[in-house]
C-alpha cells in the first residue's frame, strides 16, 4: 500500500483494487507467492458491530477503547443478534472478489484472535483465569455462531476448500504454550471439526514463537510451542518461524524439533519468516545470511518457504530485492553442499514508480488473462501442486502421445476438478458441479465423494479396509482404477 | 489479621494478579493503620517487581504480567489518594500514550505498571494520541519522559513526526523520549533521534531510569 502510494481506505475497501497492486508489487519484487490481502483481523469483529478506525495512511485497526463484549451480559445481547452473513460490515467485500482467496484459501480471524477483537487481549485474560463461564462463552459463540457459519458462506461462494486462520495475539509470549494448549487449542480444533463437516479443511497460526530478548530463548518453550502449531493445523508438521528474532534464534533447536517426524518419513513444512525489522533496518549482508541460514538448514530435508511478513511500511526496496534474489539463489534444487562458493548477485532495479510506469499496463494485461484460467476449489489445490509438472521433462517424454482426462467429483460442493493429459501437457480446470452436468462429462478415471471424504482419503486417513468399506456403502465412487494409478505416477513426479 | 501478614498478602496477590483480592488487602492495610508508603513499598512494587524477575526466568508470561498490572492498578488506587504530595514519584515524570491511528495498549497497560512500580509518575494519554495532545500535555505537565507505543508498522512512523514536531516546538531538549512496541527497534530509535527504546515493559522502566541517572 505504501509503495504504490494507495490511498489506505480504497486500499482496505476494495479487494480486486488491492489484488491488482499486490500483482504489480509481487512482480516487481518476483515474489512466488500472493502479496498483501485485507485487514485479517478486523473483518469479523467489524460485521459483529465492532467500531474500526481508518488511518489514513495505516492499515484499520480495532478500536479497544469501545469492545463489543465486556460482560457476560453483552456476550448474550450479541448472541441474539442475527449476522447477515452476506451483508454485514465488508462481508460483501470479501464474497464479491476472488482477491479475498489468498493462494485459493479464504482468510479468516482464528477464535482466540476474533475473542480479543471483541474483548480486548486484558478482558480476555481476566475471563480466561478468573471467569470460565464468560471465557467459554466467548470462544464458542466465535467459533460455532461466528466463523464456521462465515467460512461456510465463502465456501458456497468461492468453492475454497481450504482456510487459513491469522492468529498472531495467540504467540509466545503473550501466552505460554500450556495456555495455549489448555485455552486455545480446543477452539482452533472445534471450529476445525465443524469446517470439515461442509469440506473445508481449516489449519490455525496459532503458537508462534516470538520472544524478543535473546537472551530469554528456551528451547522447551519453543518445542512446546510448536506442539501448539501443530495441533492447530490439524496435526499437520507445519510450522511457521513468522515473527520471531529467527536471525538470531539457533536453528538446530527446530531441527531438533522435526527429528521425530522426519525418521518417520513425514514431510515437514517450515515457513520461515525473515523478521520484519530485520528486513528494513539491514544491512544486506544479514538478511542475505538470514536466507541462507534458512535455506542451509532446512531446506535439503524440509518443505521450506521464506516470506516476507508485516513489512514496515518504510522498509528500503533494496533490501526486499536482496532478500528475493538470495532466496532464489541459494535456494535452487538442488541445494548446493556449500552455500558459500555460491556467487549471489542482486538486480539493481528502478523505483516501483519508474517501474510501474513502464510495466504496469502490461502486467494488468497479463492478469486479466490469468484471472480467465481461475481454478476454484478443488482444481485450485490441484493446480498449485501439479501444474509445474508441465516443465518437467521427464514427464513431458513419457506421456507426450498419451491423450486422459480423469474427474474428481466432490460431490457436496460447489465445484469439482477435470483434469486432462494431452500431448505432454496437463490442464487442471474446475467443473460447476451447478451448472454443468457432471455426471455426463466422459473420463478414463474418477473419484465422486465428499470433500471431506477426499481429503482424508488422499491424506492417509483411511485404512485400505475403510476404503473398501465406503466403496461398499457406495460413499466413494471409484471408476477407471488402474488409470487412476496413472495420475498417481504423475503427481509423484 | 497481623499487619506483616496484610503486606505478605498484598504482595501476593499483586504478584498472582488477582484485583479482587488486591483491592481487599489494599483496604484492609489502611484499616489495620499501616503507612501508605510502606504498603507501596513493602507490598505493591515488590508484587511487580517480582513478577518482572519471573518474567525474566520465562516463568511468566503477558497473561501473568497483565493481571498483574491491573492488581497493581487497582491496589495502586486506593493507597494513591493517601499519600502525601511527591512521595510518588521520586524516581520522575513521563508522559505515555499510543499514537496516532493506532488502538494497542497493551504493552502500554504493562509499561505503566512497571514505570509506576519504579517509582515514576506516569500520565496516560490513552490511544490515538494527535501530536497536539502530545504537544499540550507536555506543555502543561512538564515531563522528564516522553512514551510513545505504537503496534503496527504504519503508525511507527507518526513517532518520527512527533520528535520533529517536539524540535519545531523548541520542546526536544527539554525531555527525553522513549519509544516502544513491536515494530520498534534500537536502529529505529537512533534513526528518528528517539533517547532509547524501551524492548519489553520491563526494559522500559530500566531505560527510563538510565537515561535520568536515577539508581
Amino acid at each position: 500500500m505504501y509503495l504504490a502510494e494507495a490511498p489506505a481506505k480504497k486500499f482496505f475497501t476494495d479487494l480486486d483494487y488491492n489484488f491488482e497492486l499486490g500483482g504489480l508489487v509481487g512482480r516487481y519484487y518476483n515474489l512466488d507467492g500472493p502479496v498483501g490481502g485485507h485487514d485479517a483481523y478486523d473483518v469479523e469483529v467489524e460485521a459483529l458491530g465492532g467500531k474500526l478506525i481508518y488511518g489514513e495512511n495505516s492499515m484499520p485497526t480495532i478500536d479497544f477503547r469501545q469492545p463489543l463484549i465486556k460482560n457476560y451480559e453483552d456476550l448474550e445481547k450479541l448472541k441474539k443478534k442475527k449476522i447477515d452473513f452476506q451483508n454485514a460490515g465488508r462481508f460483501p467485500m470479501i464474497l464479491n472478489s476472488t482477491g479475498s482467496m489468498v493462494g485459493g484459501n479464504c482468510i479468516f480471524c482464528s477464535p482466540f484472535s476474533l475473542a480479543v477483537g471483541l474483548m480486548g487481549f486484558p478482558k480476555l485474560i481476566r475471563a480466561m483465569k478468573r471467569e470460565p463461564k464468560l471465557y467459554h462463552g466467548v470462544m464458542s459463540f466465535v467459533v460455532d455462531d461466528v466463523l464456521a457459519p462465515w467460512i461456510r458462506v465463502q465456501n458456497e461462494k468461492h468453492g475454497n476448500l481450504m482456510g487459513i486462520g491469522a492468529d498472531a495475539w495467540a504467540s509466545v509470549p503473550n501466552l505460554s504454550p500450556k495456555e495455549m494448549m489448555d485455552f486455545i487449542v480446543p477452539y482452533n480444533i472445534r471450529l476445525e471439526k465443524k469446517c470439515k463437516e461442509f469440506g473445508v479443511m481449516v489449519m490455525n497460526v496459532t503458537g508462534d514463537y516470538c520472544e524478543e530478548r535473546v537472551e530469554k530463548f528456551d528451547p522447551k518453550i519453543l518445542h512446546d510451542s510448536f506442539d501448539v502449531e501443530v495441533a492447530s493445523m490439524g496435526g499437520n508438521p507445519a510450522l511457521f518461524l513468522a515473527m520471531g528474532r529467527w536471525h538470531e534464534y539457533p536453528l538446530e533447536a527446530v531441527r531438533n524439533y522435526t527429528e521425530k517426524y522426519r525418521k518417520e518419513g513425514k514431510g515437514v513444512t517450515i515457513t520461515a519468516g525473515i523478521n520484519a525489522r530485520l528486513l528494513r533496518d539491514g544491512p544486506v549482508e544479514k538478511i542475505v545470511d538470514n536466507v541462507k541460514r534458512f535455506i542451509d538448514t532446512f531446506a535439503r530435508d524440509h518443505s521450506l518457504t521464506i516470506f516476507l511478513s508485516n513489512v514496515p511500511a518504510d522498509t528500503p526496496s533494496e533490501h526486499i530485492h536482496a532478500a528475493v534474489a538470495a532466496t532464489h539463489t541459494y535456494g535452487k534444487f538442488p541445494i548446493a553442499d556449500n552455500l558459500e562458493e555460491i556467487e549471489l548477485n542482486i538486480p539493481k532495479k528502478k523505483s516501483f514508480k519508474e517501474w510501474r510506469i513502464e510495466n504496469e499496463s502490461i502486467i494488468k494485461a497479463q492478469m486479466k488473462e490469468e484471472a480467465k484460467e481461475e481454478r476454484c476449489g478443488l482444481a485450485g489445490l490441484l493446480w498449485q501442486q501439479m501444474g509445474k509438472v508441465n516443465q518437467n521433462r521427464k514427464f513431458q517424454e513419457e506421456y507426450a502421445d498419451a491423450k486422459m482426462s480423469f474427474l474428481y467429483n466432490l460431490t457436496d460442493q460447489r465445484y469439482s476438478a477435470l483434469i486432462t493429459i494431452e500431448n505432454g501437457t496437463l490442464i487442471v480446470k474446475h467443473v460447476d458441479n451447478e451448472k454443468d452436468n457432471v455426471k455426463n462429462i466422459e473420463v478414463d478415471g474418477s473419484i465422486a465423494c465428499t470433500a471431506s471424504l477426499f481429503f482424508d482419503f488422499t491424506g492417509g486417513k483411511i485404512s485400505k479396509v475403510g476404503m473398501l468399506l465406503k466403496m461398499l456403502t457406495g460413499k466413494l465412487k471409484v471408476k477407471g482404477a488402474k488409470k487412476m494409478q496413472e495420475l498417481a505416477k504423475i503427481m509423484a513426479l | 489479621m497481623d499487619k506483616n501478614e496484610i503486606l505478605t498478602d498484598l504482595k501476593k496477590a499483586v504478584l498472582e494478579g488477582d484485583d479482587d483480592l488486591s483491592q481487599e488487602l489494599a483496604n484492609k492495610a489502611l484499616d489495620q493503620g499501616l503507612e501508605p508508603m510502606t504498603i507501596v513499598n513493602q507490598s505493591i512494587i515488590p508484587g511487580i517487581q517480582e513478577a518482572g524477575e519471573l518474567w525474566k526466568r520465562n516463568e511468566y508470561f503477558h497473561t501473568d504480567i497483565i493481571l498483574c498490572a491491573e492488581a497493581f492498578r487497582l491496589a495502586m488506587e486506593i493507597i494513591e489518594p493517601k499519600l502525601s504530595a511527591g512521595e510518588l514519584g521520586a524516581s520522575g515524570k513521563v508522559i505515555i500514550g499510543t499514537v496516532a491511528g493506532d488502538m494497542h495498549n497493551l504493552g502500554k497497560i504493562m509499561v505503566n505498571a512497571t514505570l509506576r512500580g519504579g517509582g515514576f509518575e506516569v500520565i496516560d494519554l490513552g490511544e490515538d494520541v494527535s501530536q497536539d495532545t502530545f504537544i499540550e500535555k507536555i506543555k502543561e505537565i512538564n515531563p522528564d519522559i516522553l512514551g510513545l507505543g505504537c503496534y503496527m508498522t504504519t503508525t511507527m512512523l507518526e513517532m518520527r513526526e512527533i520528535i520533529k514536531r517536539l524540535e519545531k516546538e523548541g520542546l526536544r531538549n527539554n525531555l527525553k523520549v522513549m519509544i516502544g512496541g513491536v515494530p520498534c527497534t534500537q536502529e529505529f530509535a537512533e534513526e528518528i533521534n528517539a533517547d532509547v527504546w524501551g524492548k519489553d515493559a520491563f526494559d522500559a522502566v530500566e531505560k527510563a531510569k538510565m537515561i535520568l541517572g536515577v539508581k
